[in-house]
């Protein structure tokens, strides 16, 4: 039932989405068939794709983590992704680089709180997760300061870190589904395992999960997610953490529950957030989706959290 | 078949943790055997059977299962079943749901299916409640259904009674003394240990003092391993004060 409902919005969320846009498309004729091919459909889907990884990620990072505070950001992924983009930004600009750069620099990041971790002993969520914010801090003072000394480019940082479905291509939306479809599919055979993570390590271990091994695929997956999603569209905030506890707190706690709605509701909110981005401003031009996710999204949370407050977290 | 002549083997354990220090010289669990784990706090049970489930790994020395001192994370949990202390659970899955993370129903050997289960530990009418809804007792005792159900010849339980009430004290130990598999557990309640148990390891400072059957336990063996004086009242142990 409640995938149906998703699925449903989802469908809605997605149409709207190519129907409505700043340029006005329908009826169709020559010229606006192909902003529609070209740019709108791709975005959309784009838009949904991301929504969905960055849903998946945030959900991935709490389990693992054990922590209703991690995502993205609380374990460096997303900020050490952030810092290599502006790097390769200021540098060069060309799209690709870019890209490269900031998935490179995510999983160096990622390698820090990994070696941290693992020299204070093992592989404990905890240190994992004061790892992961120390080495989120050092990578924003890093961007802060490529923000200063290449003075002249700090507007196309910032707006490359406000996050964005503007340079949605349907190569890009290609790669993003295919991650998506390989890590679900890796997911869907594992969940049994991912399931056992619930309970605490001794009772998971002695379940027969190699909890530590386990921890650890998740999380490398996992920062792969994050470092796509912000190496294509910058810093998108709040889908990561906000989605996951809504699912939770809406349609309930089991694995299956949490593995399959939760990329459906990531991609459900970031289309209606894409779209609304896009024809929220009387003047035509579009905000970029990272502050109407973060307004919104941190909204709609605080509504949740008073409502459902002692049922958002349990460990 | 295999898994009914299985055993667990104990060879020259060592483990120490800051002060503490754990050295078994040797242990035998054969398949079948009703064990309670008896001491004072800090002796070092809740070691001995996190060594044996293999959660800890121990400096020197082998835990041999079914003689193989190596098996993976995956093999032993065929063979052993473990329940903490301290259980958690991330989540707000009903107890139902709970006991199906980890449900095996492949060797079958408590003999029961998981309603029989749920049924001997009067859990049934809790099945679709939320496990943090759960008083401490119940949720101990859908802690118990979760690693009793994993159906494999060994448990290891780290005093699974401890928050219970008398009567579902008195269940769960009927049902854990009457399963066919092995029982190890780790217990407080010496005189409750005596009604459910036929084999004794009591320890002190890290060792096994005595290693006794249940008609070889006397007041003289408590008071040496407790360091409190025992009196015998009938069937029952007492402090002498």
């Amino acid at each position: 039932m409640k995938y149906i409902l998703l699925s449903v919005l989802l469908i809605l969320s997605i149409t709207a989405g190519i129907y409505a846009g700043q340029v006005e498309l329908f009826p169709l004729n020559e010229f606006t068939r192909d902003i529609l091919w070209d740019f709108r459909i791709p975005r959309v889907i784009f838009a949904a794709l991301n929504g969905a990884t960055l849903a998946l990620a945030g959900m991935l990072y709490q389990i693992t983590l054990r922590n209703p505070m991690a995502e993205g950001f609380t374990t460096g992924a997303a900020s050490s992704a952030a810092f290599g983009g502006c790097l390769a930004l200021a540098l060069s600009g060309r799209p690709w680089t870019v890209s490269l750069c900031a998935v490179i620099s995510a999983f160096a990041g990622i390698a820090i709180v990994r070696y941290m971790a693992k020299h204070s002993g093992g592989f404990n969520p905890v240190t994992v997760i004061l790892a992961g914010i120390a080495v989120s801090v050092m990578a924003g003072s890093g961007v802060s300061f490529l923000k200063y000394y290449f003075e002249e480019s700090v507007s196309t940082l910032v707006f490359w870190l406000m996050g964005g479905l503007t340079r949605a291509s349907w190569v890009k939306t290609a790669f993003m589904a295919a991650l998506l479809v390989i890590v679900m599919n890796g997911l869907a055979v594992k969940r049994r395992k991912i399931a056992v993570l619930f309970l605490d390590d001794h009772s998971a271990i002695t379940s027969g999960v190699n909890v530590p091994a386990m921890r650890e695929f998740l999380f490398i997956v996992t920062t792969a997610l994050v470092a796509f999603s912000v190496s294509f569209c910058g810093i998108i905030s709040f889908i990561g953490l906000m989605i996951p506890h809504a699912v939770r707190a809406l349609f309930g706690h089991d694995i299956n529950t949490q593995l399959f709605c939760t990329p459906l509701a990531g991609a459900f909110a970031l289309t209606v957030f894409d779209l609304l981005s896009r024809v929220i401003l009387p003047s035509g031009s579009e905000l970029p989706v990272g502050i109407l996710t973060a307004l919104c999204g941190g909204l709609f949370f605080s509504l949740l959290l008073m409502k459902k407050g002692g049922k958002v977290w349990n460990s | 078949m295999e898994l009914l002549n299985s055993d667990i083997r104990c060879e020259q354990l060592y483990f120490s943790r800051g002060e503490f220090r754990l050295k078994i010289d040797g242990l035998n669990i054969r398949c079948g055997e009703k064990i309670a784990v008896l001491g004072e706090n800090g002796c070092g049970k809740t070691t001995l059977l996190q060594l044996m489930a293999g959660v800890l790994t121990p400096e020197r020395g082998f835990v041999y299962i079914n003689g193989n001192p190596r098996l993976n994370v995956e093999k032993k949990a065929e063979v052993i079943s473990y329940l903490p202390q301290e259980a958690g659970l991330l989540f707000n899955l009903t107890v139902y749901e709970l006991i199906n993370l980890t449900y095996n129903e492949k060797t079958g050997l408590t003999g029961m299916g998981k309603t029989e289960m749920l049924e001997a530990l009067e859990l049934e009418m809790f099945m679709d409640r939320e496990y943090h809804s759960l008083s401490g007792g119940e949720k101990r005792r859908a802690m118990l259904a979760r690693a009793l159900c994993r159906n494999t010849p060994f448990v290891l339980l780290d005093e699974p009674a401890a928050p219970l009430d008398l009567r579902h004290g008195w269940l769960a130990m009927t049902h854990i003394s009457r399963a066919s598999c092995a029982a190890v557990v780790a217990m407080h309640d010496i005189n409750m240990a005596l009604r459910y148990f036929d084999r004794f390891i009591l320890m002190k400072n890290g060792e096994v003092a005595f290693d006794k059957g249940k008609n070889e336990i006397n007041e003289n063996i408590l008071e040496e391993v407790y360091s409190v004086p025992m009196r015998r009242v009938d069937d029952f142990f007492v402090i002498a004060v």
